[in-house]
């Protein structure tokens, strides 16, 4: 049986001989046992004739009478040879492939996108105790999920929401800080004032004196209830101003969402199967059940070094697909709810929002970029404190 | 018994003799009595080849087979 393929994983050397008798030569050859893969007649005085290795020495004493020279090699030689020959390309790549793996897994920036600078060094402060650093390996999903569940427990009083998003050697964090609304300080002596600047919608003064009236424009630090009790513009009496301001906020919420036609998931069914590959078309094997939506993970048995033929052991899993938002207007209205529940989500008891309009819209790279005006019916109650030796 | 089928299907005993365009291909031979340029004689296990024929060269030998090239006229058994 003729193992043509097998002859490539042997030591073949090609030799040029040049006797007086060549027909002698080959006799001795053939006596020798030696097997040969090929023999051309070139004349009657040279002939080239291909060789294992491991024979050479046994040729080479039949040399006495003959020249014999290695003209070339074939088979796993030839790739051994071609190896030593550029090895230091082979070794360059090879480095170069490290370094660019060793380089794409280091983190050379971190950018914190907020406008406090104080906010700013905070976040680097936490990133820093958990080991986010510059100049470090990067880490996987699940160890910066960790990290910033962990950095927003410890910080629930700071922080209402962070995010930390790597983009090739560079970490964006976003957060968004926790506003911690004053109304709740109490001062002995203190006014009503305005958090927000809003329409006054509702007042309930419980002790002070109402110096704004519904539907009144206020800007944020105006008093609505002020502690100090005037009688005919002179100051009889200061008082701890009680009550709570509701009045109508604008707010402009930018949101980002994706618009994602497909949603694929595993079933969790797999089978084995073993396929012909030909270039990029696949012969599936004795496969009576196939299913509907699936992917399937190559793992090659044999393959062809000159045909690009193979067979493969192929790994097929079964999976769902989940229609997600097909049209533009069936993801605007998807990011107009997520965006309501956003801003829903910002928003106490007895608050709600009384009108939202979307201002713009893009659709960017499967991304919906909005802006949406919302009209919020908003708790606007603050304190102030007031300063009674400037009073009097 | 099945181990002998599957064996001589994968590694067969039997004299082939294959007669291509450009010369004799033959598997599992014994020995190569003689040759020149005109006639080479091989022996098998229970045969004897002759093959007849001008500038004759054995251009592949290995333990079971040898491809014989040149201008082969006559092959006896």
């Amino acid at each position: 049986m003729e193992n043509r393929f097998l002859n490539k994983l042997d030591n073949i050397i090609v030799l040029s001989v040049k006797s007086k008798n060549i027909d002698r030569f080959l006799t001795n050859l053939y006596k020798l046992n030696i097997d040969i893969f090929k023999v051309d007649v070139l004349s009657y005085k040279e002939v080239i004739v291909e060789i294992y290795e491991k024979d050479y020495n046994r040729v080479k004493k039949l040399s006495i009478l003959n020249k014999i020279d290695i003209i070339g090699f074939k088979g796993m030689k030839k790739n051994k040879n071609k190896l030593k020959y550029n090895k230091t390309l082979i070794f360059s790549i090879i480095i170069g492939l490290f370094v660019l793996l060793f380089l794409t897994n280091i983190i050379f920036s971190i950018e914190i996108k907020h406008t406090s600078s104080e906010i700013r060094e905070f976040i680097k402060e936490e990133l820093n105790k958990n080991g986010i650093k510059r100049l470090q390996f990067r880490k996987s999903f699940k160890e910066l999920e960790k990290i910033k569940n962990n950095i927003l427990d410890n910080n629930k009083d700071k922080l209402e929401w962070l995010e930390i998003d790597r983009v090739g050697t560079k970490y964006i964090i976003k957060l968004e800080e926790r506003k911690i609304k004053n109304y709740n300080i109490d001062y002995k002596y203190q006014d009503i004032i305005s958090n927000y600047d809003a329409v006054i919608k509702k007042i309930v003064a419980k002790s002070g004196v109402k110096v704004k009236e519904v539907n009144e424009y206020v800007n944020k630090g105006d008093t609505i209830i002020s502690g100090s009790i005037y009688l005919n513009e002179e100051l009889k009496e200061i008082v701890k101003a009680t009550g709570e301001v509701y009045g109508e906020v604008w707010y402009k919420l930018s949101v980002e969402y994706p618009i994602i036609n497909d949603f694929k998931e595993e079933t969790g069914n797999k089978k084995s199967v073993y396929s012909i590959n030909f270039f990029n078309k696949s012969l599936i094997l004795f496969n009576k059940n196939t299913y509907k939506n699936s992917y399937i993970k190559k793992d090659i048995i044999l393959k062809n070094n000159i045909l690009p033929i193979s067979l493969s052991k192929d790994t097929i899993y079964e999976q769902n697909v989940i229609s997600g938002i097909y049209t533009e207007a069936e993801a605007l209205l998807n990011v107009r709810d997520y965006a309501n529940e956003k801003m829903k989500s910002m928003l106490d008891d007895g608050e709600y929002i009384i009108s939202d309009k979307v201002l713009k819209y893009s659709v960017n790279s499967n991304t919906i970029y909005m802006d949406v005006f919302y009209k919020i019916y908003r708790n606007i109650t603050g304190t102030k404190e007031i300063n009674i030796e400037g009073s009097e | 018994m099945i181990l002998n089928k599957l064996r001589d299907y994968i590694d067969p005993n039997d004299l082939e003799i294959h007669i291509y365009k450009n010369g004799i291909y033959i598997v599992n031979y014994t020995l190569i009595s003689s040759f020149d340029d005109q006639k080479i004689n091989i022996d098998a296990s229970d045969k004897k080849i002759s093959i007849i024929g001008k500038k004759l060269v054995i251009s592949k030998l290995k333990k079971d087979e040898l491809f014989i090239s040149g201008d082969i006229y006559e092959v006896k058994l």
